[in-house]
């Protein structure tokens, strides 16, 4: 079977965030004892310090990778539902040739770290488009098994035979000093992780838009048939999508081990997968568009950080909004009457 | 033993003719997860408030129901892609249930309530195995002897000739997509009212299983039936492993995601070569 994404429209854009602020609006009115304050923290904490503001700059960078790597993978009309084992895997993988390769050069050794970290997320999206080639397995399905496999996998390697026993968390030890990408906002996680974001979409936009080969992945995802008569190779399509999505969510998953958490933690990276799929949705699966959609997606999760922390919200309404801007997102028509055939 | 492989088929069972009769419909059902996790909760929360597990059980089914409407009203009133909704509704079922769960009880840890599971036990085998089993055969009868059933059918096989027909093929989507819920949400039930607990995200992949065997039964209730038991069987074999063999749990969680992924794989490798046989006759 064939999976479409159609580009959502800006109005269903609009609707799906402006409900899922209005839903916030209304959560921490009715759970929040000082409503009014955690409103406004909801509303002003990202940009209240310097600290809130470089994290949430920080989480945008890693969001827009994960996000472009989605983007293109629904322009080809492939599902790639394993961001979350991607990432974790990604991530674990850098953090342990980190801490297990001795590197003299700092460079070398992050440039390595993060290229294991890509590596992994590739090969393991890579195993679905191939399987969807050769077998004409539904990767929409088996990716998300396989991801299933390798958070399991993973966080038996976190918490066996890679564990740091002097640590009350399930973690890994520490990768070193050396290795960790510098801290550019006082403070905050944000790195250079976010500039190579940027470079990195306006490398994915002229892929996409200004190359044969992004031609071809658009023109597969459209309509297979109608591009394998033009003479498209339509079978490497099905499995280049799924190595750039899965080894732009290892990236995404190596600069968040290597900038924020600088160790494994289990189940550290756990949600980015399905927060890429919402950027790249919000964006409308577009390079282009992709920034200020991890922007705002990043902004309203600090806002609901901010205010739970500020206040005595429960941690768990955060997943709530993420998703309602899921539910609403590709909405084409607004047609809240019954009946009616369309 | 073979009580304990039928215990354990049942919730996917349960979720995989739900999802059949949405897959018969042309809907993709990726929300089973989702629905039946809300099930899990909502009879735990009802049994311990209550407790009856019989309100407990109806009200996991209702809850079903209720989340399959949103599910089934965003995606074929707002014309939304369904898998993106699909998964809006499994990521909705587990913050809505750890965020409720924090709320009445200020944790999102596990909830439970005065067990007293043997009374599900009826000749000591498990009340729901009595269902799964009958609401299976109702389905068979349902799918290939009503007009439900055949209009069911016609709306997956090619919807313009229900549209015909004078029948609203969305009415006809919307309907199998809420008995799914009902059924995923009897599902969950079945999984947490046997342990006398909720634990988070305790479906734990259950109904991405649910969606394989459909494919694996080859869309038929009874094939449906037979690699469920082939699901529940393995995982209970490997449960019975870890004992032996001390692996650890947290492999041991993947093993299920392992099974189903391997099993879908011979199922497409066997269909690709029945398909070039065809082709080379």
């Amino acid at each position: 079977m064939d999976h479409k994404i159609n580009e959502s429209s800006l109005k269903a854009t609009l609707l799906a965030i402006g409900s899922a602020l209005i839903i916030t609006i209304i959560l921490l009115t009715f759970s929040s004892n000082k409503p009014v304050q955690s409103i406004a923290f909801f509303f002003t904490g990202p940009f209240s310090n310097v600290y809130n503001f470089g994290n949430m700059l920080n989480k945008a960078g890693l969001l827009i990778i994960a996000g472009l790597g989605i983007s293109i993978a629904f322009r080809a009309g492939m599902f790639n539902l394993g961001g979350e084992g991607q990432v974790y895997a990604g991530a674990t993988a850098a953090v342990l040739i980190s801490i297990y390769i001795n590197f003299t050069n700092r460079y070398i050794g992050i440039i390595t770290a993060v290229s294991i970290g890509v590596l992994s997320g590739a090969l393991i999206a890579g195993v679905s488009g191939w399987l969807r080639k050769k077998w004409k397995t539904d990767e929409l399905i088996s990716s998300f098994l396989l991801s299933g496999i390798i958070i399991h996998f993973t966080d038996y390697l976190i918490s066996g035979p890679f564990k740091d026993n002097s640590s009350f968390l399930n973690s890994t030890i520490k990768i070193p000093n050396t290795l960790f990408l510098k801290q550019l906002m006082a403070t905050s996680n944000f790195n250079i992780s976010f500039y190579i974001a940027v470079i990195i979409t306006f490398a994915a936009f002229i892929f996409l838009f200004k190359t044969p080969m992004g031609y071809e992945i658009r023109l597969s995802g459209l309509n297979r048939n109608f591009a394998k008569y033009g003479g498209i190779p339509i079978k490497r399509h099905l499995i280049i999508p799924m190595i750039i999505s899965g080894g732009l969510y290892g990236a995404a998953g190596s600069f968040a081990a290597m900038g924020n958490f600088h160790m494994g933690i289990k189940g550290f990276t756990q949600g980015f997968g399905w927060n890429g799929i919402a950027v790249a949705l919000i964006a409308g699966n577009n390079p282009a568009f992709i920034i200020p959609g991890a922007l705002i997606f990043a902004y309203i999760d600090a806002g609901t950080q901010v205010a739970m922390i500020h206040s005595d919200l429960s941690f768990e309404f955060g997943n709530l909004i993420k998703a309602v801007i899921f539910f609403l997102i590709t909405a084409k028509k607004f047609n809240f009457k019954k009946g009616g055939i369309s | 033993m073979i009580s304990s492989i039928m215990f354990m088929n049942t919730p996917i069972l349960l979720a995989a003719i739900g999802g059949l009769l949405t897959e018969l419909a042309g809907v993709l059902n990726i929300a089973l997860e989702g629905l039946m996790l809300i099930g899990a909760f909502t009879a735990v929360i009802i049994t311990k408030f209550t407790g009856s597990m019989l309100l407990g059980t109806i009200g996991a089914a209702l809850a079903g129901m209720s989340l399959a409407y949103l599910f089934g009203f965003i995606t074929l009133r707002l014309k939304t892609n369904i898998f993106i909704t699909g998964l809006a509704t499994n990521l909705f079922a587990i913050g809505i249930t750890n965020y409720l769960s924090s709320i009445i009880f200020g944790t999102k840890g596990v909830i439970r309530f005065p067990s007293s599971s043997k009374i599900l036990n009826i000749g000591g085998i498990n009340l729901f195995v009595y269902i799964g089993i009958i609401l299976t055969i109702i389905s068979i009868w349902i799918i290939y002897k009503t007009v439900f059933g055949l209009r069911l059918r016609a709306t997956g096989f090619n919807s313009s000739v229900v549209q015909i027909k004078g029948l609203d093929p969305n009415n006809m989507q919307m309907k199998s997509i809420i008995i799914s819920g009902a059924l995923s949400g009897l599902g969950g039930a079945a999984l947490s009212l046997n342990l006398g607990a909720y634990v988070p995200n305790m479906t734990a992949g259950r109904g991405w299983i649910a969606l394989v065997a459909i494919y694996l039964g080859r869309k038929h209730p009874v094939g449906i039936f037979i690699t469920s038991i082939f699901f529940a069987g393995s995982v209970y074999f490997s449960n019975t492993a870890q004992g032996i063999f001390q692996i650890p749990a947290d492999l041991l969680l993947g093993f299920p995601y392992l099974i189903t992924l391997i099993a879908m794989v011979i199922f497409s490798i066997l269909k690709s070569r029945s398909n070039n046989k065809t082709l080379l006759q």
